[in-house]
């Protein structure tokens, strides 16, 4: 299989008050503060980035977040029905649907569906738990949200692969009557299937089910723990060995005609880390982990000692130690090659760079001189290697 | 000497129930007439002093619901009109008629006993009772756990500095407080705090309520209001105590306030 990159913006609001001015980037932060002229800009920037990247021969990624300006793609289903028209050949991720705190999985299902059509065959969809902070804009139960999102897989994938007319479904979380998906989906029998996870429970149902998993900005080391402990259960359940197009590792990248240029450019990519602010209320509700993890949390909340941030530890890294941790790859093209080998080998090899290529108020040319680089430069000495 | 409160709750005989299948913690303290405690979203973790207080004159049974404490919570039960079957059945294994005592979700399932017919029940004391709905749809009844700063909280839940310092708990006290979040999570999610239903419902109590609530509640909003309601829900209304020195945690703050309306009930039992 080929050696897939995926590009890969968050779609961010960056036009922010200063910082004192707002307690969270998530949940709170009023909607007045988005100027819908200045968003139509920032949408056809984000559009035209993905248009480019396609162009370059790279594949690509959409993601959703709610009620925050780190993320604008609010309906990530919305996008990928964009880009089914406006590429042509690229793969198309969604990574993911938050199935959890949708209502509706056969609506999901629907969506899905039609993009797959539209774009003749060239999606992937990925299914995501969500982050904590947006338990509250979902209002989904967090104690109940992995069952919910199990159930929602199941019924979703039943909705794909039932052709021969309706089925009924009563599960625990969602009913569906006379459910009958049309259109059929262009890849048969379904498009493939993704999971993002941090956590060592999901790895172990991914792997039982087969889904490509990725793991995000978790440096070379935690993706070595999870691309192992994927690999391992795979083995010990007797399923068919795992393929490198089944791994994923998404890290921040930039590519530069020289240092100084690369260097600017990962300074703004830093503008996701360093704006990311979330009220600490939101960061850690009852039942989004166990009890017996979320107890240490508690503790440390009340002696003032917990963490700010959902990614404190790379807050204010610089961007050596974020190379070197295997969370960013930045610099000329050989840099970069030298980088991504480097990552590839530590973690014992994988098959799609998920690459956020885009932040903050990085401009539409500064990206696509980065895309074009990685895509002649790079990514052919990439497949080149990898390939198997 | 905090601690020895807290610990107080443990004291006595700690037995485990088969209702139905489901496993049931209860503490058992004191002797006299049986008073069932029903603990809030905290379990029994603060509920020391409050407890030793009533088994000075009665022979408190404090249960331990599904999803708090050790036993293992059935997948079953998951709502709190599964809580209340499940005290239901604990009532009736019981040779009454007792004294019922809930506190804030556990007065809400106290409150949705009640209006199943709770056998063996001469008499309920609610505590800060949460579970019904009396604002418009824009306008919540209850501080939002999920969504308000943690002194907010802490400034609707007790009038003053809690006696309990929460900075100082033990590591294994901090587990069973993320257990008890997590059941009481599972419980109140949506709708938040109140079952649509009950409030319509109360006037099928048969027994004499008392509503015990404190002045500075501010985890209900408009504390006078909501617990007047709510008091004026039941036929006829329940009798209303209105604790000047305490917020939401009435139970932590006034522990006297509520043993008294027990001993008083208590005492009309006997005469």
């Amino acid at each position: 299989m080929t050696f897939r990159s995926w590009f890969f913006t968050e779609m961010p609001y960056p036009d922010l008050p200063p910082d004192g001015e707002f307690e969270s980037m998530r949940v709170t932060l009023p909607s007045r503060v988005f100027d819908p002229v200045r968003g139509a800009e920032l949408y056809e920037r984000y559009f035209d980035l993905y248009r480019t990247a396609d162009a370059a021969g790279l594949d690509v990624m959409v993601n959703e977040h709610h009620a925050t300006a780190t993320c604008v793609d609010a309906c990530a289903p919305l996008a990928l029905a964009i880009l089914a028209r406006e590429t042509k050949h690229a793969r198309l991720l969604i990574l993911g649907n938050p199935v959890s705190n949708r209502e509706e999985p056969v609506r999901v299902a629907e969506e899905m569906a039609m993009c797959d059509v539209i774009s003749r065959g060239r999606v992937e969809v990925g299914f995501v738990r969500g982050v904590p902070q947006e338990i509250s804009p979902s209002n989904v139960n967090p104690v109940l949200m992995k069952e919910r999102f199990w159930e929602a897989v199941d019924l979703i994938v039943q909705s794909w692969t039932s052709i021969d007319g309706p089925f009924n479904w009563e599960g625990d979380h969602f009913h569906a009557r006379q459910v009958n998906v049309w259109p059929r989906v262009y890849q048969q029998p379904h498009p493939p299937l993704w999971i993002p996870t941090q956590s060592a429970s999901t790895v172990v149902e991914a792997a039982d089910r087969g889904f490509n998993l990725a793991v995000i900005l978790n440096g070379h080391d935690g993706a070595r723990r999870m691309f192992e402990a994927y690999r391992q259960r795979r083995l010990e359940q007797g399923l068919a060995p795992v393929m490198e197009h089944q791994l994923a590792y998404l890290g921040l990248v930039f590519v530069g005609e020289d240092d100084a240029q690369a260097q600017a450019g990962a300074r703004q990519l830093q503008w996701y880390l360093q704006n990311n602010k979330v009220a600490p209320q939101f960061l850690n509700p009852p039942g989004y982990q166990p009890p017996a993890l979320r107890a240490p949390i508690l503790a440390a909340e009340a002696r003032g000692t917990a963490l700010g941030s959902p990614i404190a530890d790379i807050l204010n890294a610089t961007i050596d130690e974020l190379v070197d941790r295997g969370m960013m790859f930045v610099g000329t093209p050989d840099a970069v090659i030298e980088q991504i080998t480097r990552f590839h080998e530590r973690v014992g090899g994988f098959g799609n760079l998920l690459m956020m290529m885009h932040g903050g108020h990085m401009d539409h040319d500064t990206t696509a001189r980065s895309i074009d680089l990685y895509a002649r430069e790079v990514q052919p000495v990439l497949r080149a290697a990898f390939a198997g | 000497m905090w601690r020895d409160t807290v610990r107080a709750s443990n004291d006595g005989a700690v037995s485990v129930h088969t209702l139905r299948g489901v496993p049931v913690e209860v503490h058992e303290r004191g002797s006299g007439a049986i008073v069932v405690f029903v603990h809030g979203e905290d379990g029994l973790l603060f509920s020391g002093p409050l407890i030793a207080g009533i088994a000075h004159g009665a022979s408190v049974r404090s249960i331990v619901l599904p999803g708090w404490g050790d036993e293992p919570w059935p997948a079953h039960i998951t709502g709190v009109d599964d809580l209340a079957i499940v005290l239901l059945d604990y009532l009736v294994s019981l040779p009454g008629p007792v004294v019922l005592v809930g506190v804030s979700l556990g007065a809400w399932v106290v409150a949705e006993a009640l209006v199943r017919g709770a056998a063996n029940v001469r008499a309920a004391v609610l505590v800060a009772p949460v579970g019904i709905k009396v604002r418009g749809r824009t306008d919540r009844d209850y501080l939002d756990l999920y969504a308000a700063p943690a002194g907010e909280i802490a400034r609707a839940m007790h009038a003053s500095t809690p006696v309990v310092d929460r900075t100082m708990l033990a590591a294994v006290e901090f587990d069973e407080l993320a257990r008890a979040q997590h059941a009481t999570t599972r419980y109140v999610w949506k709708p938040y705090f109140h079952d649509p239903k009950l409030r319509r419902r109360l006037d099928r109590v048969l027994v004499p309520v008392s509503i015990i609530y404190g002045a500075t509640d501010r985890f209900v909003y408009d504390a006078d209001e909501f617990y007047t309601a709510y008091a004026n829900a039941f036929v006829p209304p329940a009798r209303v105590v209105r604790v000047a020195d305490a917020a939401h945690r009435v139970d932590e703050e006034c522990p006297r306030a509520i043993i008294d309306e027990i001993q008083r009930l208590v005492a009309e039992g006997r005469a």
